[in-house]
């Protein structure tokens, strides 16, 4: 009987885009507690705190968040599976985001602190996935983005090897010649 | 293709460009909102219109409104102030004519001089679950001019009803309530003396230019 076979290098990149989630995660976790107190603190030392019952302000603070929380930490895990997979990034990219993204939600929902009764779907969301993916993929992509002097020492290869499929061809040709004048000289 | 941006990689350049855009943005629409939003009167204030209520209050303060909305109750709308580091909070309460009916009802009452019986007594019973032995004095009792109506009210002391790290304090507070055109407006500021003696200043302002 034939044994199902695993293909191991399928399961490691699939372990590896499972601990770019598990970075994004805790990136978005710090980060947002960071940002948060930070911003606070801010408003306090400026004494501005009261401008926090506008809606405007709580726009301007998402808006900052999506910046210095949701695509940072998309970026580190990104940056991690993007070191680790070289093959399907279009799909492996997709995942770090989303997988931090969902368990960051989980632990606001068992915390307390996210009321599935009253949503915001655009501030709760989609800032925050949509955040969390593009930076994933930013991430991703600058570790397997082409440089020039990459790009230029590959053309330098496909020159070579096209010089050398020139040589080859013309001994091939000088064989073929000596051949001939071997075979005629008798 | 363009393989980098300022001699960064191009994926990097996006990112850190999409990082400062979003900060830019951030920042600009918290300007303007500071702008648009200071009172003119008082550079230190900003003024806060809602469809229920107009006031103004200190831009330091911790402020937040919510509006809890009923089809069968009624709608509420609060909005509350507070000052750092002191330990003192102002509500503005304003009920519609249905959650007004609602509110009475359910708790017997008929005017706005009892609401504002009800309300100093939901806060000396609070106080009791600190210290049983917490009493209370009713300092004033009258009517003022609030935004242009004729407004019950009463200052009362409760001693020792506040316990802060094993150390008892005594609560003073303002209730102050109307009706206007079926809709019951509340006003209640409270918090610990010697804070709400610090901030009795600024609570007359904000009561001036409080508008319905």
């Amino acid at each position: 009987m034939d044994l199902p076979r695993f293909d191991l290098s399928r399961i490691w990149s699939l372990i590896h885009i499972l601990i770019g989630g598990a970075l994004c995660f805790f990136a978005l976790y710090i980060l947002s507690a960071l940002v948060q107190r930070g911003i606070e603190t801010l408003m306090v030392n400026f004494g501005v705190l009261g401008a926090m019952i506008f809606d405007q302000t709580m726009n301007a603070i998402y808006i900052m968040m999506f910046g210095i929380v949701h695509l940072p930490s998309g970026f580190c895990g990104g940056l991690y599976t993007g070191y680790k997979t070289k093959e399907n990034l279009k799909i492996a990219l997709a995942l770090p985001g989303i997988i931090g993204f969902v368990a960051m939600i989980l632990l606001r929902y068992f915390y307390g602190y996210f009321d599935l009764s009253n949503i915001d779907w655009t501030k709760d969301i989609l800032m925050p996935l949509v955040g969390n993916t593009i930076g994933a993929y930013l991430g991703g992509y600058t570790l397997n983005w082409p440089t020039e002097e990459e790009s230029a020492e590959e053309g330098e290869k496909i020159t070579l090897y096209l010089e050398e499929g020139e040589k080859e061809k013309k001994k091939a040709r000088r064989k073929r010649a000596r051949n001939n004048s071997s075979i005629v000289s008798p | 293709m363009r393989l980098r941006l300022f001699r960064l990689r191009l994926p990097l350049a996006i990112f850190i460009i999409l990082i400062l855009a979003s900060c830019v943005i951030g920042y600009a629409i918290l300007y303007s909102t500071l702008m648009s939003y200071t009172s003119n009167l008082r550079e230190d204030y900003f003024r806060l219109e809602s469809k229920y209520l107009k006031i103004e209050f200190p831009k330091s303060w911790f402020a937040m409104q919510w509006e809890a909305k009923n089809e069968s109750s009624g709608n509420s709308y609060t909005v509350l102030l507070a000052p750092v580091n002191l330990h003192a909070v102002m509500f503005f309460r304003v009920y519609d004519v249905k959650a007004t009916q609602t509110y009475m009802n359910e708790n017997g009452l008929s005017d706005a001089f009892s609401t504002v019986i009800f309300e100093v007594n939901r806060l000396y019973s609070w106080s009791l679950q600190n210290n049983n032995n917490a009493t209370l004095l009713f300092n004033a009792t009258g009517t003022m001019t609030v935004s242009n109506f004729e407004a019950n009210y009463t200052i009362i002391t409760i001693i020792d009803g506040y316990k802060e790290d094993d150390t008892l304090f005594s609560l003073t507070g303002i209730f102050i309530s109307w009706v206007d055109g079926g809709k019951l407006i509340q006003i209640i500021f409270y918090g610990k003396q010697e804070d709400l003696n610090q901030t009795g200043d600024v609570f007359w302002v904000i009561l001036n230019s409080t508008r319905t």
